[in-house]
């Protein structure tokens, strides 16, 4: 399919981009080689807390991520689907400067009954790209495509992170997922506090958007987030609002939010409630919450209960509940996920049915 | 000799349970940096930040590379729960998320020797040892005593 004009040169200056960006990379990695300073890393290190390789004598960082699901919902045919494959990188070549990527091949190879085996329709998409600078010790300048910093579910989307198959409707539908920008974080600790902020602005559309996904033209929001260390665990709460020009219909729209991130004595809750006026579906959306809760059973076996309500204006609320096993390999590499899922009627393809997934980040 | 300043008030956590009879004292946790280096004293939430890597950059704008002992080794519980304010394996999640963007939780080596091999050979890093495992080349930036979660300030060595 012939691309238009503009897309085409979109595309051919990110491709001359990376290659540059590769082509520094591997210089560095060979002068850092051939340069004969000390190995300081020849002590012998443990592997235990350390995921991915690394190179250029720790200034290059080089990570993958993988995901494989079966879900056999209500009303949807079987599907396998290795929806995930992803790289991670990471280059510090300088103490103020590090550029991060993250390589995506969604819906990579799959099967559904009836249909038989499917492959990606397109090549790896960027879904990240950045580069942080550090104005200060407690002030950093993000600048390009990074996933929107909205709630807790979004910037750590990916199944290797996550304790179910699928992410709550309303952290998909109520705000654009990633953004091509700015991004101002800062970065207190008063006390026994911490506290992150951050404020971030889209003048134009989204790098390499993903179709599938909603999307800005235009964006503006913030987000300030408290975290507090408990007894025995950690409270992290956050609030934030977005306002935005929406891809698909032209609108301007908003989202506001709060959330909660709790660990006590093992146990996992997760919150957020989200006000907005975006559409899912045909239907406009007023506002959803979800609640979360991970409990340890034995060993690396946790149990998971989640519960969702999106109220939908033109429709009945959806609701949502998910009771799932999730099981964590003792060097926390590989995760297991199995899930039956209630819904009260299907939006965005969720309805009643079984999920399991398989993930990775190495 | 130079003292360092630490108004060091730490994070909760940590308190020593009280000692039973016969029980071997834990020793001091010292902090610390290469002789050589600039760095002559942190602030507590700075070192928690370091080592949460919530910041990579200390005041004069040059970078720190903290390391730190295996996860399963008794002065690393005790400074994790010190200095962060929750054990290791608590920890593993907020690293699955800063992995995700790339971002790594401190160097892991062995013992206290490599602790010390690295400090020589970076100026950079910033590590913990056990009080009596400091020798001269090494600079203490901050001591934790074996009973209250407070640092004592202490000499440089």
């Amino acid at each position: 399919m012939e691309l238009p004009r503009r897309r085409r040169r979109t595309a051919v200056a990110l491709r001359c981009a990376l290659g540059v960006l590769l082509t520094t990379v591997w210089c560095d990695v060979g002068m850092a080689a051939s340069a004969g300073e000390e190995d300081i890393l020849a002590v012998p290190a443990s592997s235990q807390d350390q995921r991915g390789l690394e190179l250029a004598g720790g200034r290059l960082w080089v990570s993958a991520f993988v995901n494989v699901a079966f879900e056999s919902l209500k009303g949807h045919p079987e599907e396998v689907n290795l929806d995930d494959l992803g790289v991670l990188a990471r280059w510090d070549p300088y103490a103020r400067l590090s550029l991060f990527t993250a390589l995506e091949l969604e819906d990579f190879l799959g099967w559904a009954d009836g249909d038989g085996v499917f492959f990606a329709e397109k090549g790896p998409a960027i879904e990240r790209l950045y580069a942080d600078v550090s104005v200060s010790s407690s002030t950093t300048l993000r600048l390009g495509k990074i996933l929107t910093p909205f709630g807790i579910w979004n910037p750590i989307r990916r199944a290797p992170l996550t304790w179910t198959v699928d992410r709550p409707l309303v952290t998909e539908v109520s705000f654009p997922l990633h953004l091509t920008g700015l991004m101002l974080d800062y970065k207190a600790t008063p006390g026994d506090w911490s506290i992150d902020t951050n404020l971030y602005g889209q003048p134009g559309g989204e790098l390499d958007r993903f179709s599938d996904e909603k999307a800005a033209k235009r964006s503006l929001g913030g987000r300030v987030a408290f975290g507090h260390a408990l007894p025995s665990g950690f409270a992290t709460a956050g609030v934030q609002a977005a306002w935005f020009e929406d891809v698909q219909s032209d609108d301007e729209e908003y989202a506001a939010g709060v959330d909660l991130d709790l660990s006590v004595a093992g146990q996992l809750v997760t919150s957020e409630v989200i006000l907005s006026d975006g559409e899912v579906d045909d239907y406009e959306t007023r506002w959803g919450a979800y609640l979360q809760l991970v409990s340890p059973i034995w060993r690396g076996l946790f149990g998971v209960v989640r519960g969702e309500i999106v109220d939908l204006r033109r429709s009945e609320d959806y609701r949502n509940l998910v009771l799932g096993l999730a099981w964590r390999s003792e060097n926390d590499r590989w995760v297991l996920k199995l899930n039956y899922q209630f819904s009260g009627h299907e939006v965005d393809g969720r309805s009643d049915g079984v999920g399991v997934a398989v993930s990775s980040l190495f | 000799m130079r003292t360092a300043p630490l108004g060091l008030a730490l994070i909760l956590a940590g308190a020593p349970e009280t000692m039973l009879a016969g029980e071997v004292e834990p020793p001091s946790v010292a902090v610390v940096v290469n002789h050589d280096s600039t760095l002559r004293s942190l602030d507590a939430e700075v070192l928690r930040d370091l080592y949460l890597r919530r910041r990579v950059l200390i005041a004069d704008g040059s970078r720190v590379v903290p390391v730190n002992l295996p996860a399963d080794d008794p002065l690393r519980l005790r400074f994790s729960q010190l200095v962060l304010g929750r054990r290791p394996a608590e920890l593993s999640g907020y690293w699955d998320r800063l992995y995700y963007e790339g971002v790594r939780p401190p160097i892991v080596l062995p013992s206290a020797e490599a602790i010390r091999r690295y400090l020589h050979a970076d100026l950079r890093a910033i590590g913990y040892l056990a009080e009596e495992e400091v020798d001269s080349s090494l600079r203490v930036i901050a001591v934790f005593p074996p009973h209250g979660s407070s640092p004592a300030a202490t000499s440089s060595r």
